[in-house]
Parts: structure tokens; sequence; C-alpha cells
């Protein structure tokens, strides 16, 4: 037995479980149920880079069939975007057309084709965000095989089955590799009955001599039951027991784009952002602001620097388990309002604004002696 | 909050935060649960700043006390030895995979070690859990507990002590 128990402590303890695909799912599910999201016909979503699940993907598909004419060319979906620089590209000599479809979990998805080239972004994130400049785009079809329609913005139905699509790297795990960990995003919008997606991530063409595969899964998330992934043979292929939908595609990118050179600086490059530590969400100036104030805030002086609003004041008194209910469907633990325990302080809880201080709504939970909590919702004064 | 700030926690923190539910749940239909939660806890959480001064311990601080609800709802439930079996098995090594006698050892000592905190009280098991799967500091331990640092420290010093005893027990057995 070791001596060193921390190093033998840390060593066994490393987190190593991750959660699967349909879990992450679900809570993303669940988030979007209680906010009602509003809807969008079209959106753009980029996915965090900083961070990455992973993907798999498999060579072809259960069933490979020709594409129907009845689709929208990839031109036409960059097109319907309003991206018109990505239309040209995919109407160029560059541009890599497939039409190839394959079905499974209930859906047929055709990859239709894809396109590689700098500064062809001309739509950016809805946070406004920096275009990247050598990227790859990939267009897919994505309908219900059984000839129903796709639900579109205006339907209760839509964005209610979430696909999950990714370029993978034969060779590189699709953990890591995809669309998450490669600055990905996509936009889509729903056509006669028909989903579209449009994605595009880094450009991985220098890998073209390995090889580049297009999947297709069920989920928000790369979903590991979904593909296999071999590493001795680099090979993805799709799990048949799967009962979701797992369509992988190979892309046939012109091998001639491969640089080997590139590759391994590319490589070099996403470990070392892979092992950088997870990038702090920034803050503009005007939640700064709001930090400031709230971190200046004490019990002592919040009645010196904020009014509370008298028609939010509530007296809580906690439930069996410890919970007390506040505000509009507020619940939480006093241990966790009042983590002091001690009465008459006034504990700043949650905080929220749109324009910074001056529209900035504190909560503000005060332990009672009897027990209960008053909870009451302050503003800085003016 | 929104979706897409929810969807970064996840990508950055879901292992971690998933792992640590694995080893304090009763099986891993709890470990779901937990970790579901603490998301749509974090989530409901909107607008709080704090989330995002170091989101890490802030997650972490929502899982105990997640945690420590459900155990007082769910006293029943007694950890018994599968569970740490059960999370191992969600975390080893797929069969069948070909390893060197040095790997096997180290996989199996892995696996001890993991099974000996899995039986620790709660009161050692969850500090050695946030310092070592976490990686977390004793002051954010120590905030998230509500506990002085230095009881802290001398809960996993004391942990450290139980576990070597424990794991050199076992291989004496051996």
């Amino acid at each position: 037995m070791k001596n060193n128990m921390d190093q033998l402590l840390t060593k066994a303890l490393a987190p190593t479980i991750a959660p699967g695909g349909k879990l992450n799912d679900q809570v993303l599910r669940k988030a979007k149920e209680a906010e009602r999201m509003a809807k969008r016909k079209k959106h753009y979503r980029r996915f965090p880079a900083a961070a990455v699940l992973a993907a798999c993907i498999l060579v072809l598909g259960s069933i490979t069939a020709v594409a129907a004419y009845r689709y929208l060319s990839p031109a036409q979906a960059a097109e319907e975007t309003g991206n018109d620089l990505l239309k040209e590209a995919f109407l160029s000599e560059d541009a890599v057309l497939v039409n190839e479809s394959q079905e499974s979990g209930g859906y047929r998805v055709t990859l239709l084709g894809s396109v590689a080239g700098k500064n062809l972004n001309r739509f950016l994130p809805e946070d406004g965000g920096i275009s990247e400049d050598d990227r790859i785009y990939t267009v897919v079809a994505i309908e219900k095989a059984d000839g129903t329609p796709m639900p579109d913005g205006s339907s209760d139905e839509y964005m209610k089955e979430a696909f999950y699509v990714s370029h993978y790297i034969r060779g590189l795990d699709p953990v890591w590799y995809g669309m998450m960990g490669l600055g990905g995003g996509y936009t889509e919008f729903v056509k006669d009955g028909i989903l579209y997606r449009l994605i595009d991530m880094d450009n991985i063409e220098m890998f073209a001599d390995k090889g580049i595969y297009v999947g297709v899964n069920t989920g928000s998330f790369y979903d590991t039951d979904a593909y296999r992934f071999d590493e001795s043979t680099g090979e993805i292929t799709r799990n048949e027991s799967y009962q979701g939908v797992n369509a992988l595609f190979v892309l046939p990118v012109d091998k001639s784009k491969a640089d080997p050179a590139a590759a391994q600086a590319f490589l070099k490059e996403c470990e070392q952002s892979f092992n950088e530590p997870s990038e702090p969400i920034e803050m503009d100036e005007r939640q700064m602001e709001v930090e400031e104030f709230i971190n200046m805030l004490t019990s002592d002086n919040l009645e010196e620097y904020c009014e509370m609003d008298e028609s939010t004041r509530q007296v809580c008194t906690p439930d069996g388990d410890g919970y007390i209910s506040f505000g509009n469907g507020g619940h939480a633990p006093v241990d966790f309002v009042c983590p002091d325990r001690k009465a008459g302080v006034r504990n700043i809880g949650s905080y929220s604004c749109s324009d910074g201080v001056v529209d900035l709504n504190i909560e503000v939970f005060t332990l009672n002696e009897d027990g209960t909590v008053t909870y009451a919702m302050y503003h800085p004064k003016q | 909050m929104n979706q897409k700030e929810l969807e970064s926690y996840i990508y950055a923190y879901g292992k971690d935060l998933y792992s640590f539910c694995c080893s304090v749940a009763y099986d891993r239909q709890e470990a779901d649960d937990l970790y579901q939660d603490t998301f749509l806890k974090l989530y409901e959480m909107g607008e709080n700043l704090e989330i995002k001064k170091n989101p890490k311990s802030f997650l972490m601080s929502i899982s105990v006390n997640l945690y420590r609800n459900a155990k007082r709802k769910f006293s029943i439930h007694k950890r018994i030895m599968g569970t740490a079996m059960s999370i191992e098995e969600a975390a080893d090594i797929p069969s069948g995979e070909k390893m060197t006698e040095d790997e096997v050892m180290e996989k199996e000592e892995c696996r001890m070690v993991r099974s000996a905190v899995g039986k620790l009280p709660d009161k050692y098991r969850i500090p050695v859990l946030l310092f070592y799967m976490e990686e977390l500091s004793i002051s954010d331990i120590s905030s998230i507990l509500k506990l002085p640092e230095g009881t802290v420290k001398s809960r996993i010093h004391r942990a450290k002590k139980i576990l070597k005893q424990k794991l050199e027990d076992q291989a004496y057995e051996k």
C-alpha cells in the first residue's frame, strides 16, 4: 500500500463518471419547460468552446439512399439563413454535395453537403460574437420517416425532440473532437415539414486523409450510447441497438486538402485549450457595477443604500423539511437563505436586473426569533 | 441564467458533479436525481452573480445541500456495500481490456480506496470528496459545509487516518 495517501486519494477519486447525454437532455428540457422559452423559427446557437462532452459516429448508416430532389440544396439552405456569402460558397467548386439519406429512430436524416472556407460566417451569435475566420459548414435535413411534418416555430412541439449534429474526425475521440470541443454552432429552420440544420465549426479539412464524419444523434449532446469509438482503429460506428437517431455519414472531402503538419499543430492547440481551466463568464460593465454594489451591502448598511418594497414582504414559515416558499414560486431551505442562522441578520439572496444597478431587485431573507423567515425585495435608493 | 449558460455549466462541470453525485447517492437513480436537481436549482437561481464568481464551488454547495435534505427525507436508505460497487462499475474499465499486471494492481488499489471512502460516515466522506475529487480549497469546503476551516482540515486528516488503517488491514488480509 502506498504511503502517500494524498496521491492515492487524488488518483482514485478523480472524476471519471460522465453523465449520460439523456440525463443532460432531461436537465435542459426541464429547465426549458420551467422558463417557457419563447420559441423561435430560426435561431443560432453556439456551443461553448470551453467544455466538451463527446460524440461519436459510425460509418455507413442502416439504410442509405439517394436523397430525393425535394430537399433544398445547401446553397438554398444557406440563403434561407440570410448568409449570402455561404450561399455562394456552396455554389462554388469547393463545395461537396452528398445527398445521402439514412433512417434511424423514426427519422430520415439526409446529408446535403458541406463546404469550408474563411470568413464565410455572416450571421453572428445572439449574444454578438466574433465571426470565426476558418470554418467548415455542413447542411443536413431531418424529417420524420412516416412523412408527418416536423413541427415548426409556431408549434408547441418545436424543439421538443432535440438533435445533436456534428463533424467528427476518424482517429480522434468524438467526445472531445466534435462541435462541443471545436467551437461549433448551428442555425436551423423548418421548411415544408423538413428541419434543415446548418452546422459550422473549426475547419478540420486538414484531417481529410484520416476521414471526416458527420453524425446526427438524438439529444442536445453527443451520446456515447449512440456510437462506438474504437480507439485502436480510430473508427467511429453506429450502435445498431440504439433506440434513437444515430445517423453517421462519411463526408467525401478532397483528400488533397489534408495537411499533416497543420493537423498536428491543430491537435496541439486543442489539447492546450482542453486543459485550460474553464473561462469565467465575462461580465460587462453594468454587471461589474452590480457586483460591486452587492458586495458592498451588508446586513447593517442595507437600509442605508436600499429600500424595501413593502408589497413584496412575506413572513414565511418553514415546512417539515425546513423549506420556505417565497416570492413568485421561490422555494429554498432556511439553511440556504439564512446560512448563519442568526435571528435579525438580513441575508442577501439572489438578485436580478436588466439595466444594471438602476433596476436591481435584491431578495433579502431575515430569520426571525420564532423560526419564521421574512422575505422582501429591496431596490437601490435613487 | 439562460439555456446557453446552463449548458456551459453542464459542459464544464457535469462530469465533476456527476462523479460526486454517484459517490454520495444510494444508487444510480438517486445520483441522476441529485445531478438533475442541482442543475435545475442553479438555473432557478438565475442571475445570482455569486454563481459566476466561483461556479464550481457554488454548484457543489447546492448539491451538498440537496443531498443533505434528501438524506433527511429518505433516512431509510442505508448505504450498503453494493453502492460503492455500482459506482465503480460505472466508472471503471470496459471488460475485456488488456492490462499489465501493474495496471491491474493500480486499478484494484483505486477500487479499494473508492470502496473505503464510500464507507466513511458523511462527516468525513463529503470533505474528502470535495477536496480530492472536486479539488476545492479548504476555504471553499468550509463555506460549503458551514464549518470552520480548522474543522474541515481535521476531518480530512482524520478521514485519511481511517482510510490508511482500513487499506492496510485489507492488504494484510490479502
